[in-house]
């Protein structure tokens, strides 16, 4: 990393604001040839935002940014393209049913006029590209037929293509949001390779992540963003995990995993045999008051299917669920509701919210009746009655924006107020912290104290074993549709787990 | 974003009104106004249920046969000498209990809202004519005529129907939770279902609210017609979509408001209204009302981009 | 910025609305209202996509331009839209017509209409299909004359048309127009009265088809899997009469098969000429738009005219010709 050349990218006094909010409030960001700049920061606190920026997405209402020691006005996202600024999305954009070559140049193929696609060209092209990049696929591989690390792949050699001569290498400025989110530790490995390939090529990289560990295996220098400002710029050489973990929170987070146990109670819920065909089989277990029970395995291994079927919105068709002492039979999501159990989903976008209503008639959407005198809403009832769990969660949000606008861990907290305030003491939490930052996940951490504290009964799910671990008083592992294995927390361990889990002996 | 967007439809309504008084003396007089009110009134209620319907992210394409059905109910049961509230009762019943098979169709049948109402599109249209052998029943008395010819003030009757019909479906639509829960299920139905929210029983109840509204506004067409047709009301469904959409009511679901509608079924009861008056020939009418039915929603459609 | 965007889109709005009604000005063309002092008279048709109307509305532009009136035509989309003929109506008491000339889609629902029309002061002149005689008396409205000729009439032509070409016997197949409507009602009672007075002719199968082309076409296919002896058919227009054409050269019946239809289209005599029909009863509805607009002008000169004015009708068939 040499210092002597003007920088490829310099970002000064960048604001932005949207009605109501300041996304921005005087950003500053350079960026060398040959670095990789991590960028932290919780959910909401204006990466995003900065980076739309910059790929022209979103244009800024004050700041000026330089490319190469010029004044640029990047005006569109063809603009940022023609700087060589390349931004490869959390949600890749890629065609399942054409081929990795037809991917890559997609739009911008090679042709022997009137719009023929010169295959021999596209293929030799994607070969050269993907020689280049040292990525070892075959051009003519359906898309479908890649896994989730391949295909992230296809994006970024989409990203660097230059569409002339089909090499790599124009980009200058590449920025990565999250690309190791669905990645397993091996695909991992194989996208750091080529990060280094890739600076040492000299291009400049922005590399957005909320997993500390990746930050110092692969970054130069680190910024914190805090609620649209500029916390701190760092060699990570000069900055503890500690450190940065209290930069970005403003908090101290002293316990990753404050669990606080208490003596289980009463039994509240027991599943004898339960089967779905296809999905689960012959699941029994039971949960107490005061307990948290986690769910551990890998996906597909019918975790969810179990969420689902034990929240009513799927049915079983085999083994029984007791109650509260009674034998039940949900048949809709109301009748699980009526037991007391409340599902905070996997999918908090397609099945946890409705984007397009306010942050309080979400949270009164299970509690309409309730609310309502005679089928009416009294004027504003949802709004009171949104107040204090908005205020108890620290949602940073009012009850009348719509929650599209939040950002995911404010989400998450939604989703969980919904059945904070109604009669719940079952609680089925199905991956609560993924995609949230640092800071929301340790108030979820405390609100799960809390909800122990006071009697009631969790089930987590979760993928990331050392949560699992720490915050479970037992844990049951499943695979393929069963329940493989069962540890206490003493006895649980990440090898023990994760070996059951693969449905190895354990 | 909602107030912006019902704001652009405003604009688009008032630019139209004065390009008409620009064009002819005999738009901007009171007797013509209250002409356009009473013609957009049967639109506007059909629109009404659609309007509901549409946010829930569905669509009926049968209100119009369920007005033709509803109305050969209400005519049938006149001319044999039921009392009008009776008659009244069984036409409103008529296109409710429509609607709802429709609406369980779709629920629990889980057949696609497109399907389910083409079908009904068919079967009621074809009930009516079955029912009356084809032809229209005509001739009622004052007594139910008051219902088109009658006025409180200067209001017309039908106007005065229309505007009752969209006060309550307002308080209805912005002030319950079945208004609340329409918007739920259009928004995101699996969300709303895991909730708890009885959304099959709600999806009935959306198409039956289309049809019990297709049947006021069938009411109010027997008795401007002085007659029961069979075959009235056709392609009301188009122009009821139209108006719900021109208002800014989304499609795709889970948002939209009846004041949007109103506007909506405004625009082009004017249109139509304004074309006649200019003389405009029937076949340019339907190029115009093409060229604003997808302009309205095109600027409707960029102004949400822009606010991306 | 935002606002700036904001503006512009508005901007848009207002260009796109102002465009499309651009097109309103362009396509006012000679019959806009109130243009010079010559006095308007409306004709509101049913349609504008049948040849008949096409025609009626030709000579009544002939006639208006003859005698120095302005015509302001005007008709719904559909045929059977009553509603939108009475919007129609309507919308033109508001410009200030001096006669209103229609054809009434609906021979009772118009009558509404027309009690607007006689509020206002302005005469009617009905053509072609006559008002429900008890609805308007009740109604109070009058009819400065009617125009049209006797749809009963041309039946009862075409059905002894019928019985002697068939030589008194023959098995008959009808294509009904839509049912209830005046019009139809009167040719097919025409066609039947003729029909009993032949013992010899049977009536095997009676259809309605609409009026429509693809509609004939589709009932008489099925009326010839039904009935595979019919030999005879009579449409109640000539639309439908050459859908039934087409299904009989479908069954590969053609010749086999006499067409009998009504209103002597343009279609209708070439398929006479060719052989593949057989007759049609002629009106003249260019002559009844011509006499439509002389008694407007009549009226407005305070003529008093006779109830009926009959137009003749003709018997079309080729050796005739």
């Amino acid at each position: 990393m040499t210092t002597a050349e003007p920088p490829v990218l310099e970002m000064r006094g960048i604001r932005k604001a949207f009605p109501g909010v300041v996304a921005l409030d005087g950003v500053d960001l350079t960026l060398h040839a040959g670095e990789v700049h991590m960028l932290l920061g919780e959910n909401g606190a204006g990466k995003s935002t900065l980076m739309k920026i910059l790929s022209g997405a979103y244009r800024k209402d004050a700041g000026e940014i330089r490319v190469l020691g010029r004044d640029v006005d990047i005006q569109s996202p063809r603009d940022a393209l023609a700087l060589g600024i390349r931004v490869i999305y959390q949600e890749l954009n890629l065609v399942p049913h054409l081929s990795v070559a037809e991917n890559i140049f997609l739009g911008a193929a090679p042709t022997r006029g009137l719009g023929v696609i010169d295959w021999r060209r596209l293929f030799g092209n994607t070969s050269r590209l993907l020689n280049d990049l040292g990525m070892d696929l075959a051009p003519a591989t359906p898309l479908h037929r890649l896994s989730l690390a391949q295909r992230q792949m296809v994006e970024i050699a989409k990203a660097l293509k230059d569409p002339s001569t089909g090499s790599g290498q124009v980009a200058k400025i590449l920025v990565m949001d999250e690309p190791t989110s669905a990645l397993t530790s091996r695909e991992v490995d194989r996208l750091f390779a080529l990060i280094a390939r890739l600076i040492a090529g000299g291009v400049a990289i922005v590399y957005i992540t909320h997993r500390l560990d990746e930050v110092y295996r692969i970054g130069h220098r680190v910024s914190v963003l805090r609620d649209g400002r500029q916390v701190a710029t760092k060699r990570l050489s000069e900055v503890t995990v500690a450190e940065l973990v209290r930069l970005m929170a403003n908090r101290e987070v002293g316990d990753h995993f404050p669990r606080q146990r208490t003596a289980p109670g009463a039994e509240l819920l027991r599943v004898e045999q339960l089967g779905r065909r296809g999905a689960l089989s012959d699941i029994s277990f039971s949960l107490r008051s005061g307990e948290v029970v986690g769910i551990a395995g890998l996906l597909g291994a019918g975790r969810s299917e179990l969420a689902r079927v034990l929240a009513g919105a799927d049915r079983s068709d085999a083994g029984r669920v007791v109650c509260h002492g009674q034998i039940v039979k949900f048949r809709t999501p109301a009748d699980a509701i009526r037991q007391g159990i409340g599902l905070l989903p996997e999918d908090r976008k397609a099945e946890g919210l409705v984007a397009g209503l306010t942050v309080a008639r979400n949270l009164a959407l299970p509690h309409g009746r309730k609310l309502a005198r005679a089928g009416f809403l009294p004027r504003g009832c949802e709004e009171r009655f949104a107040e204090p769990i908005v205020k108890d969660l620290r949602v940073k949000a009012t009850p009348t924006q719509p929650v599209r606008l939040l950002s995911g861990g404010n989400q998450q907290k939604v989703v969980l107020g919904k059945w904070l305030a109604g009669d719940a003491r079952i609680f089925i939490f199905d991956e609560p912290t993924r995609g949230v930052d640092v800071g929301a996940k340790v108030e979820i951490y405390h609100l799960i104290n809390r909800l122990t504290a006071s009697g009631a009964g969790i089930i987590m799910i979760s993928s990331e074993l050392p949560e699992l671990l720490g915050m479970s008083d037992r844990i049951l592992v499943m695979c393929r549709g069963r329940i493989q294995a069962e540890f206490s927390a003493a006895d649980a361990t990440q090898e023990r787990v994760l070996s059951a889990a693969l449905g190895l002996a354990c | 974003m909602l107030r912006a967007r019902q704001f652009g439809t405003v604009i688009g309504l008032a630019v139209l009104c004065a390009v008409l008084w620009a064009l002819t003396p005999h738009f901007l007089t009171v007797s013509n106004l209250l002409n356009i009110a009473q013609q957009t009134s049967i639109n506007a209620i059909v629109a009404v249920g659609m309007t509901f319907v549409i946010i829930s992210g569905g669509i009926d394409l049968s209100v119009g046969s369920i007005v033709a059905l509803a109305g050969v109910a209400l005519g049938a049961m006149l001319q044999t000498g039921y009392p009008l509230p009776v008659a009244l009762a069984a036409a409103l019943a008529a296109g409710t209990a429509c609607g709802m098979l429709n609406g369980a169709l779709v629920s629990v049948g889980g057949l696609p809202p497109f399907i389910a109402t083409l079908g009904m599109m068919s079967a009621a249209r074809g009930t009516a004519l079955v029912f009356t052998e084809g032809r229209p029943i005509s001739g009622f008395d004052d007594g139910f005529r008051v219902l088109a010819t009658g006025s409180i003030g200067f209001v017309p009757a039908p106007v005065v129907v229309m505007i009752l019909v969209y006060v309550v479906a307002h308080i209805v639509l912005t002030r319950t939770t079945f208004g609340r829960y329409v918007y739920a299920i259009g928004g995101n139905e699996e969300a709303t279902r895991l909730s708890g929210v009885a959304v099959r029983f709600h999806k009935t109840l959306i198409y039956g609210t289309s049809g019990l509204i297709s049947a006021v506004a069938a009411i109010v067409l027997t008795a401007r017609l002085n007659s029961a047709q069979p075959i009235a009301g056709m392609m009301y469904e188009l122009d009821a979509i139209a108006a719900t959409v021109i208002g800014g009511t989304s499609l795709m679901g889970g948002q939209g408001t009846l004041a949007g509608t109103l506007v909506g079924a405004l625009i082009m009861g004017v249109l139509r209204n304004g074309l006649n008056l200019l003389g405009v020939s029937s076949f340019l009418q339907q190029i115009v009302i093409g060229v604003v039915i997808v302009s309205a929603v095109l600027v409707d459609t960029m102004l949400k981009r822009h606010k991306e | 910025m935002k606002t700036r965007g904001t503006d512009s889109i508005m901007r848009k709005l207002i260009l796109l609305f102002v465009f499309s009604l651009a097109l309103v000005p362009l396509s006012c063309n000679r019959a806009a209202p109130g243009a010079g002092d010559k006095p308007t008279v409306a004709l509101v048709l049913k349609t504008l996509n049948h040849p008949f109307f096409v025609d009626m509305r030709r000579g009544a532009q002939e006639a208006a331009d003859r005698l120095g009136i302005n015509l302001q035509v005007q008709a719904a989309e559909r045929e059977v839209d009553v509603d939108k003929q009475m919007q129609i109506v309507e919308n033109l008491l508001q410009t200030g017509i001096k006669v209103l000339v229609i054809t009434p889609s609906g021979s009772r629902e118009i009558i509404s209409a027309l009690v607007k029309a006689r509020d206002a002061g302005v005469p009617i002149v009905i053509v072609d299909t006559r008002l429900d005689a008890k609805a308007a008396a009740d109604a109070g409205v009058h009819a400065q004359t009617f125009i049209g000729s006797d749809n009963y009439e041309g039946g009862r032509l075409a059905g002894e048309y019928t019985v002697t070409a068939t030589g008194g016997k023959a098995r008959v197949g009808i294509l009904e127009g839509i049912p209830g409507h005046e019009t139809g009602d009167s040719r097919l009672r025409g066609f039947r009265d003729a029909m009993a007075k032949a013992p010899g002719m049977t009536i095997a199968a009676s259809q309605p088809a609409n009026w429509e082309r693809d509609q004939g076409f589709n009932v008489f296919q099925n009326m010839l899997q039904a009935h595979p002896d019919i030999d005879t058919v009579f449409a109640a227009s000539d639309l439908m009469a050459l859908g039934a054409v087409e299904a009989i050269a479908a069954a590969g019946k053609t010749g086999k098969i006499r067409v009998i239809g009504f209103d002597a289209l343009d279609d209708a005599k070439q398929a006479i000429e060719a052989g593949t029909m057989a007759a049609s009863v002629a009106q003249f509805p260019y002559e009844m738009g011509k006499i439509a607009v002389e008694s407007a002008v009549k009226v407005l000169a305070g003529e008093k005219l006779p109830a009926d004015i009959m137009v003749k009708l003709e018997m079309v068939t080729k050796k005739r010709r």
